[in-house]
């Protein structure tokens, strides 16, 4: 008998339907591998005292995963902010790209807001519209796209004729 | 859409560790793994404990019946040398004290002890 029948099974089939995708948006949030993979654990290790997952577990996962991530951040506000120690982007499969193209858009992507990075996130790597993006973050739905502009303008700015 | 998003749908966040999944699934506290042979041997223990618990009562059943019985005839004996003794309080005390008593029964149903003097039957 494997360790994951022995445990709470659900705990597993949770992991395997949402884990890298909850991952991928604390990344984002965070612009830190180890970090978010911090936020999702703790997430997971939080759901342990219920006896059944959710009812809605992607919404529940989603907005557990935000606030343990914004709640990093507050917390890394007293701190100086540092430069990316790990990269946070990779190639869709399939596509190509310059190979210091990453690198810029990545830092570039460090430096915006983590609402910004979560709107740029959410609308384009996970394809949700404004309003579903707006649904999720309970901002309406003009403030997100007027925050995506701004990330995109700010972007465009930091990157200038690299890309 | 222009041609910077175009650009930046090219990439996307990066996934988990190939670890993360272990982590979480090692927290999660784990039931005991319990062996075929862990589950006889705690039905055997049971089943002992049962056949012990029956065989117990059925011992002491015999064992009160016995020294109810011994009781009965120690008190029939007591009274009738009583009554040869001449009866009355005085003869039937005598009479407790000179029949045996049977080993570690319970007390006599008959009450002969002197009700003044000695404040109750002396043993």
């Amino acid at each position: 008998m494997s360790r994951d029948e022995r445990s709470a099974p659900w705990i597993a089939d949770l992991y395997d339907r949402h884990g890298a995708a909850l991952y991928r948006y604390a990344v984002m949030l965070l612009a830190d591998p180890a970090g978010a993979a911090d936020a999702v654990q703790q997430v997971f290790v939080a759901m342990l005292s219920r006896a059944a997952p959710p009812a809605s577990a992607d919404a529940y996962l989603r907005r557990a995963v935000r606030n343990a991530c914004y709640s990093m951040l507050r917390g890394q506000r007293r701190r100086p902010l540092v430069d990316v120690a790990e990269p946070f982007l990779e190639l869709v499969p399939g596509q190509s790209g310059a190979p210091d193209e990453r690198l810029a858009l990545e830092q570039a992507i460090a430096r915006l807001s983590p609402e910004q990075r979560e709107v740029v996130h959410l609308h384009v790597f996970e394809g949700l519209t404004f309003q579903e993006v707006a649904d999720l973050t309970r901002e309406s739905m003009n403030t997100v796209a007027s925050r995506y502009r701004y990330a995109l303008d700010k972007l465009r700015a930091q990157l200038g004729a690299r890309i | 859409m222009d041609d910077f998003e175009k650009v930046l749908q090219r990439y996307r966040a990066v996934g988990p560790p190939d670890d993360l999944r272990g982590r979480i699934v090692a927290l999660t506290p784990a039931r005991p793994e319990r062996s075929l042979a862990a589950w006889f041997a705690s039905a055997a223990a049971g089943t002992a404990a049962a056949i012990l618990y029956l065989l117990a009562g059925r011992i002491g059943d015999q064992i009160a019946q016995r020294a109810g019985d011994a009781d009965r005839a120690r008190a029939a004996a007591v009274i009738e040398l009583g009554d040869l003794l001449g009866g009355g309080e005085a003869a039937h005390f005598a009479a407790d004290r000179v029949v045996p008593r049977p080993l570690q029964g319970p007390p006599l149903s008959v009450d002969v002890a002197p009700d003044e003097g000695g404040g109750g039957r002396r043993d």
